[in-house]
């Protein structure tokens, strides 16, 4: 894979538009479902994505070699979006994220799944109730697929605080959702 | 075992685990003979494992977007000469927002109130300095509008009342007095300008005016010590100058031969108080005597002076002749 992925990156330098072309097609769609978790104007995801490409082809001669393209690709369109929202916003929102971001959906779930659809209900409220960081790691994590080491590189943290995160995150969806059916069970208790 | 397991989290994190659980390889024997050695820790194991199958059934959502598209409009972009930044959209916004603060402006722009600067006086004079240091006084109950633009283009202002200019010389820049009914347009010189409803008088004390009606387009150049005045149906007439027109500013008076009430009535608008004649004996009386600048006491004990029967009682402002 790593291999493979400085091949294809080397001959993106080199000025080779088909590999290029391949790059974009083989990954606009998890690229555009990232950036649709911070940015809701598909409009405007579309025009990053446009301009995150067309700098990477200008830029190419120039660039240091890549052998992960994908994470290379997330990282940048994240540094990207991250912009455009500080420029917009004009304030400081902690680590860039806003806490409005990477918000976690009934669908985002396999409704066909073996499990109850109320243990998913609360999975998802407790996944929304951590800081927007966390739950970034979580998508990145299950959703994409990335192992930590790439989602420190992308997030430009170091391995350890991305396991950390992830760590924290999951410890506290755990007590989370063993609170509700704790809580479920004092409620049955006292109707009785 | 290089890493101690204690609870769910333990679990989740360690990649073996997960392995284990999506492929649900049942001869894993490590994991299998892991629960056996370990029988406390089953209810954690049994937690993460929820835990990794929910998070694993994550699904991403469905797109509708053409990817076909897209990528022609990269390559297309990227295969031009220029360095065109891709921002139409986002700029659309911002153009949308700058054509609609220039709208309203121009909308709010027609109001008076927004157009011009407004200076009015109370029963007192007001003194108004312009920012080409033009002075403008503002005789009792007047009002001056300055164009917000005054000295871009054109020297332009709007009267109501009596105002006596001196306007500062400036051959490139016309200097503008709107009214009601005409115009009076100069190029720096000293002037009154009164105005009434219907009514406006213009005298000169120094320089050269023009006096135009907007109606009939009737036009009069004046120079120093000339007055003319204009009724809307009547037109515009010359006058001979009357000596006292600067008065109600300068506080210069020459009284020839006056009949009283007249007098009284010049001597209230400089001084700003009111004179009641009680006597009608004293209306036939002509006086003649300047003044310059006196103080209303002195003024006052003039009078007297000059009608040794009169008697001037003073109430609150009103001054009571006997």
């Amino acid at each position: 894979m790593a291999i493979s992925d400085q091949l294809i990156w080397n001959k993106i330098q080199q000025g080779n538009q088909e590999a290029f072309s391949l790059v974009f097609i083989d990954q606009y769609d998890d690229l555009f479902r990232y950036a649709k978790r911070f940015e809701k104007d598909e409009a405007i995801i579309k025009d990053l994505i446009q301009d995150l490409f067309a700098n990477i082809w200008q830029k190419r001669k120039k660039l240091s070699s890549v052998d992960n393209i994908k994470a290379y690709l997330y990282k940048s369109l994240r540094n990207q979006i991250l912009n455009h929202h500080n420029s917009k916003r004009l304030q400081i929102v902690s680590g860039n994220l806003s806490e409005t971001d990477f918000l976690f959906y009934t669908d985002d779930f396999n409704q066909e799944e073996p499990f109850e659809q109320q243990r998913k209900k609360d999975l998802i409220q407790a996944i929304n109730e951590l800081p927007a960081r966390q739950r970034e790691v979580i998508y990145l994590k299950y959703f994409q697929g990335f192992d930590t080491e790439e989602i420190s590189m992308i997030l430009n943290q170091n391995n350890q605080s991305v396991r950390n995160n992830l760590h924290r995150a999951i410890s506290k969806l755990r007590q989370n959702m063993v609170l509700d059916v704790f809580v479920a069970a004092v409620g049955v208790v006292e109707c009785l | 075992m290089k890493q101690e397991f204690r609870k769910a989290e333990d679990f989740i994190i360690d990649p073996c685990f997960c392995e284990y659980v999506l492929q649900q390889k049942d001869q894993d024997e490590f994991w299998s003979s892991f629960i056996e050695h370990h029988p406390n820790l089953k209810s954690e194991f049994e937690k993460a494992t929820e835990l990794v199958l929910m998070l694993n059934s994550a699904q991403k959502e469905t797109l509708v977007i053409d990817k076909q598209a897209e990528l022609k409009r990269l390559l297309h972009r990227i295969n031009q000469p220029s360095k065109l930044i891709l921002l139409t959209r986002r700029v659309s916004k911002y153009a949308a927002v700058f054509i609609a603060v220039v709208l309203s402006l121009f909308f709010l722009y027609q109001f008076d109130a927004v157009k011009y600067k407004s200076y009015s006086s109370t029963h007192l004079n007001q003194s108004v300095f312009l920012d080409d240091s033009t002075n403008v006084i503002l005789n009792s109950f007047s009002s001056l509008q300055v164009s917000r633009f005054y000295g871009f283009f054109n020297r332009e202002v709007k009267l109501k009342g009596e105002a006596f200019f001196k306007v500062t010389p400036n051959p490139n820049k016309k200097f503008q007095v709107k009214c009601n009914d005409c115009n009076v347009t100069v190029l720096g010189t000293q002037f009154n300008v009164n105005t009434t409803p219907n009514h406006t008088q213009v005298s000169v004390k120094e320089g050269k005016v023009a006096f135009t009606s907007k109606a009939e387009k009737q036009q009069q150049i004046l120079t120093k010590k000339m007055h003319a005045s204009y009724h809307v149906g009547m037109g515009m007439e010359l006058h001979e100058f009357d000596i006292n027109a600067f008065a109600w500013e300068s506080g210069e008076f020459v009284f020839n031969d006056q009949a009283l009430p007249e007098i009284l009535k010049l001597l209230e608008a400089y001084y700003k108080v009111d004179f009641q004649l009680e006597n009608s004996s004293f209306e036939a009386e002509h006086l003649s005597f300047y003044v310059s600048k006196m103080s209303l006491d002195e003024v006052v004990s003039l009078l007297e002076n000059l009608l040794p029967d009169l008697e001037v009682e003073r109430k609150q402002g009103l001054y009571i002749l006997n």
